[in-house]
């Protein structure tokens, strides 16, 4: 039955991601993209992983408004034609090939596979991997980084002014 | 149940890397890259679901990082484009610096 479940919700998200490129107005490629973020934390959830699919679903709120703001404004902006079907189509094709080739050729996947179930990361877990060894450095490093980039991009749109 | 979401993984993984290659509108883009990184968070849950590791929240943090830079490239080229009134066509970006 997870089986099953697992499956409609992987075909369902390739289909969401398809429609990316079908739509041609931004409100219904967000709305898409904002259907593949919910199957993703259901997929998430098949995982085992409850805590990560919540906050899944919390980053997807501020990026798809993000979207939708953007798009909506800039929909005067979009008027050509943007998607070159067969270059799509063939590179997809070509690319999901190569890396299927790769991954069952590598032989590690065999050995993941033979494990039971995937191990649940619980929100106690996930707070004592916050607080111990190395974590904290690459987390203190992503906010740096982050810091960085929103100053840097508040700089540059002054001086678009 | 771990070649489900492997196969699912890259199926996302080559759909968003085929979007960048065969579109030219920035904004689509920007959402094939978004799929790229639902691809990737999705892989990275399963293979260290499966291993048993504790070490994927640093690369989680980064994938969602890397999704909020997004963001802002968004926003900052969307000012570009209504500053010099072109379309959101990234083979026109060479004519930004022309005017």
């Amino acid at each position: 039955m997870v089986y099953f479940i697992v499956l409609i919700l992987g075909v369902l998200a390739l289909a969401a991601s398809i429609f990316v490129f079908i739509f041609r107005n931004i409100l219904h490629i967000a709305a898409a993209i904002s259907v593949l973020f919910i199957l993703n934390s259901a997929l998430f959830l098949a995982l085992n992983q409850p805590t990560l699919a919540v906050i899944q679903l919390l980053i997807m709120v501020g990026g798809v408004s993000t979207y939708l703001f953007v798009g909506v404004a800039a929909i005067g902006y979009s008027k050509f034609k943007y998607t070159n079907w067969p270059a799509l189509v063939i590179s997809a094709a070509a690319i999901f090939g190569i890396l299927i080739y790769g991954a069952y050729n590598s032989g590690s996947l065999a050995m993941l596979a033979s494990h039971a179930a995937p191990q649940a990361y619980a929100a106690n877990s996930i707070a004592q991997s916050f607080s111990s060894g190395s974590s904290v450095f690459s987390l203190y490093g992503i906010m740096i980084m982050l810091f960085g980039i929103g100053i840097g991009a508040i700089k540059l749109l002054n001086r678009l002014r | 149940m771990l070649d489900y979401f492997i196969i699912m993984g890259l199926g996302l993984l080559s759909i968003g890397i085929a979007g960048i290659i065969g579109s030219r509108h920035f904004v689509v883009i920007i959402l094939s890259i978004e799929i790229i990184l639902i691809s990737a968070s999705l892989l990275a849950v399963s293979l260290y679901g499966y291993s048993y590791s504790p070490m994927i929240l640093p690369l989680l943090f980064i994938i969602w990082a890397i999704a909020a830079i997004d963001v802002i490239a968004l926003v900052v080229l969307y000012r570009y484009t209504t500053l010099f009134k072109t379309d959101l066509d990234v083979s026109k970006l060479s004519k930004y610096g022309e005017k």
